[in-house]
């Protein structure tokens, strides 16, 4: 075995021009395979980094309080008692946050207007937010004031406002009235792509008072775990107990809380119903991008890998046709049929792993240079898309060494047919045809 | 017992529409120890006579008995594994591996028979690569030595398993007059030292010179029914000639 693998890894260095054609073609599948899956997996990054910073836990707690069947409102009911129950769920939450959800409404500056989302915030209790928002300017402690708010740079720049400047806040209460909020810019933080570019806060005080809530009833509970790949398992468990302890369920989907409330103004329900959700729940359709931007990358790679398994062929068949001599001996010799077999598929296997985990070192090394160099992304639309206003790549490398294996099991799978042709070489193939 | 008997063999090739046949009712036996040529011109069946002796073809009619086996009985394996076990191969062309060097593709055969240990296997190597004068040349490719050095070590891959019988085909037809005479040199040594039986397909009357016994064949059938003792010359047992 291994003196056949040795004879495999010489005949591929022995072929130089070859196997750099055939390693150079399955190295660059890699790499694009490798930096695709970096960018989307960059892009995940960025969503869950966004997500759970501006709009969501990893498991969120939030629903729906309907007053008639047409009017529903983001509302949990006395959230202290549903907290409690969340908290005694799972040893793995790390910390519960608390949002109040808003309306979809206008910002209005002395000089333009925007729509925007409006979140109300206990900033003195909501570390989330603090840890992770980057201000530029003033300071976020100053939520703690009401009739203040924190805006995102792009938010203030096309508002033309900046730090002291007052905003007027329109809100639509759940009886139909139309309240106003004027409240002064506390803080400008950075923006953390598409969702900052929608969304502005304010202090928990000053929106219950503008949507007319109260204050022991909140938007949605955002729970943090120490380990976010728990999340589908966590919000599981926080539905059991959820249910045991009495309250209405709504059943799970992957929208936006926005999106659901939509639906659920055409159903037939008044009261209270609680919805259990995660971080990719709540990212809907963008969640999709990902998927969709894996699913490609899945594809094209399965296509180049298509002209590969071509380029296989031909190269190993060159091979068996030039080494026929040499397999007849070793046939004749005494060398079996599946060792002939084995050593042509090792040969291909040994390139294609020499050539994709070039190829995925390459990826990795341009993943590096281009985070490095911190590359900006002007356009909205792209942040929008990207999560970021700089484009983040990110290895992960249980995705690489999966990538890596997969090439290599296709082209071993490849060269099956070439190396099932070796294996038929006569052993007679070695004698002379002249007598 | 023979080492070889053939018994009314006939061998037939397809060619298009019309059928060859490459060997006609072909009775041979070949004793054990014995240091034989089967001589004839180009297209005559010596080499379809050696590869069915070598268990690489099989016969369309009459049997062919290797040490005692029946090869057409045998299956794929089986044969592979007479092959491994039995015979040794000498080609014209040397064929060995051409990415080992010359202490790997000694033992390859070995290594392919599994039940050698690597103590045993270093032994039999370092033994036969003195026997054959290359010990000098351990660590080098095929491509770094001489047409009569990779026939020397093609010797010594055909004989490191001990093989009852040493099949080669044209074994000096690629080497020049004085290194031919060399390898012929030494193969006779091996076989007067080992008892190995060994026997050649040729057309070169040098080899004929110093065989035992020369089958002759032409035309698919031997020229001596039965095998019969055509020429034959002493079995010395001479020191190999450093030449290569």
């Amino acid at each position: 075995m291994g003196r056949i693998l040795l004879i495999a890894l010489r005949n591929v260095f022995t072929h130089t021009r070859r196997s750099l054609l055939l390693g150079g073609a399955i190295a660059f599948v890699t790499f694009l395979l490798v930096a695709l899956f970096a960018f989307s997996s960059g892009l995940q990054a960025n969503m869950l980094e966004s997500a759970t910073t501006l709009v969501s836990g990893h498991v969120n707690v939030g629903g729906f309080y309907k007053v008639s069947p047409a009017v529903a409102r983001p509302i949990v009911i006395d959230y202290a008692k549903v907290e409690a129950v969340v908290r005694a769920t799972s040893p793995h939450i790390r910390a519960i946050s608390r949002r109040a959800r808003g309306g979809f409404d206008r910002v209005t500056s002395p000089t333009t207007s925007l729509m925007n989302a409006i979140a109300g915030v206990d900033i003195a209790s909501d570390g989330q937010l603090r840890e992770r928002l980057e201000i530029l300017h003033g300071d976020i402690d100053a939520l703690r004031e009401p009739g203040t708010a924190l805006m995102f740079a792009r938010q203030a720049k096309d508002l033309e406002v900046g730090v002291g400047d007052v905003v007027s806040i329109t809100g639509l209460t759940s009886r139909g009235i139309r309240n106003r909020a004027d409240v002064r810019v506390a803080a400008i933080a950075k923006d953390m792509g598409g969702l900052s570019q929608i969304l502005t806060f304010i202090p928990e005080a000053t929106l219950n008072t503008l949507y007319e809530l109260r204050p022991e009833n909140t938007g949605v509970l955002m729970v943090f775990l120490d380990d976010r790949d728990l999340a589908n398992a966590v919000a599981k468990d926080i539905r059991t107990a959820l249910r045991a302890a009495g309250y209405d369920l709504m059943e799970p989907e992957a929208k936006p809380f926005w999106q659901k409330q939509q639906n659920v103004e055409r159903e037939d329900w008044t009261g209270q119903q609680l919805d259990v959700s995660t971080w990719r729940d709540e990212m809907g359709q963008l969640a999709d991008i990902v998927d969709a931007l894996d699913g490609f990358a899945i594809a094209f790679t399965f296509i180049l890998m298509l002209v590969i398994i071509i380029g296989i062929w031909n190269t190993l068949f060159m091979a068996v046709r030039e080494r026929t001599p040499e397999i007849g001996a070793l046939r004749a010799i005494g060398m079996s049929r599946m060792r002939v077999r084995f050593m042509f598929l090792a040969e291909a296997g040994t390139l294609a792993l020499l050539a994709a985990v070039s190829g995925a070192l390459l990826a990795g090394l341009l993943v590096a240079a281009l985070n490095s160099a911190g590359i900006a992304v002007d356009n909205p639309q792209l942040q929008f898309v990207l999560m970021s206003d700089t484009l983040f790549l990110h290895i992960d490398p249980a995705r690489v060494a999966i990538a890596v294996l997969v090439i290599v099991l296709f082209t071993a799978l490849a060269a099956l047919w070439p190396a099932h042709r070796a294996s038929k070489v006569q052993p007679g193939a070695a004698m002379s045809h002249a007598g | 017992m023979s080492i070889v008997a053939l018994v009314g063999v006939d061998k037939d090739y397809p060619l298009g529409k019309t059928t060859v046949h490459a060997l006609r009712g072909v009775d041979l036996t070949i004793e054990r120890g014995e240091f034989s040529v089967i001589a004839g011109p180009s297209g005559s069946g010596k080499t379809t006579l050696l590869n069915l002796i070598g268990c690489v073809d099989t016969a369309t009619r009459g049997r062919v008995l290797v040490d005692g086996h029946d090869t057409a009985a045998l299956s794929e394996r089986a044969r592979t594994k007479l092959r491994l076990d039995t015979l040794g191969f000498i080609f014209q062309s040397f064929n060995l591996i051409p990415v080992l060097d010359v202490y790997q593709n000694v033992e390859f055969p070995l290594l392919l028979k599994r039940d050698v240990g690597k103590v045993e296997r270093k032994r039999r190597v370092f033994e036969l690569v003195e026997r054959v004068g290359l010990s000098g040349q351990l660590r080098q490719r095929p491509g770094e030595l001489s047409g009569g050095q990779r026939q020397r070590v093609a010797i010594a891959r055909a004989l490191v398993t001990g093989p009852k019988l040493v099949l080669a085909d044209e074994p000096t037809a690629n080497l020049d007059s004085a290194t031919g005479h060399a390898i012929l040199e030494l193969m006779r040594e091996m076989n007067a030292s080992n008892g190995t039986t060994f026997l050649f397909s040729t057309h070169d009357p040098q080899v004929m010179d110093v065989a035992q016994r020369v089958v002759r064949i032409a035309d698919g059938r031997i020229a001596q029914p039965g095998g019969g003792v055509s020429h034959a010359t002493p079995v010395a047992a001479p020191a190999p000639a450093p030449a290569g």
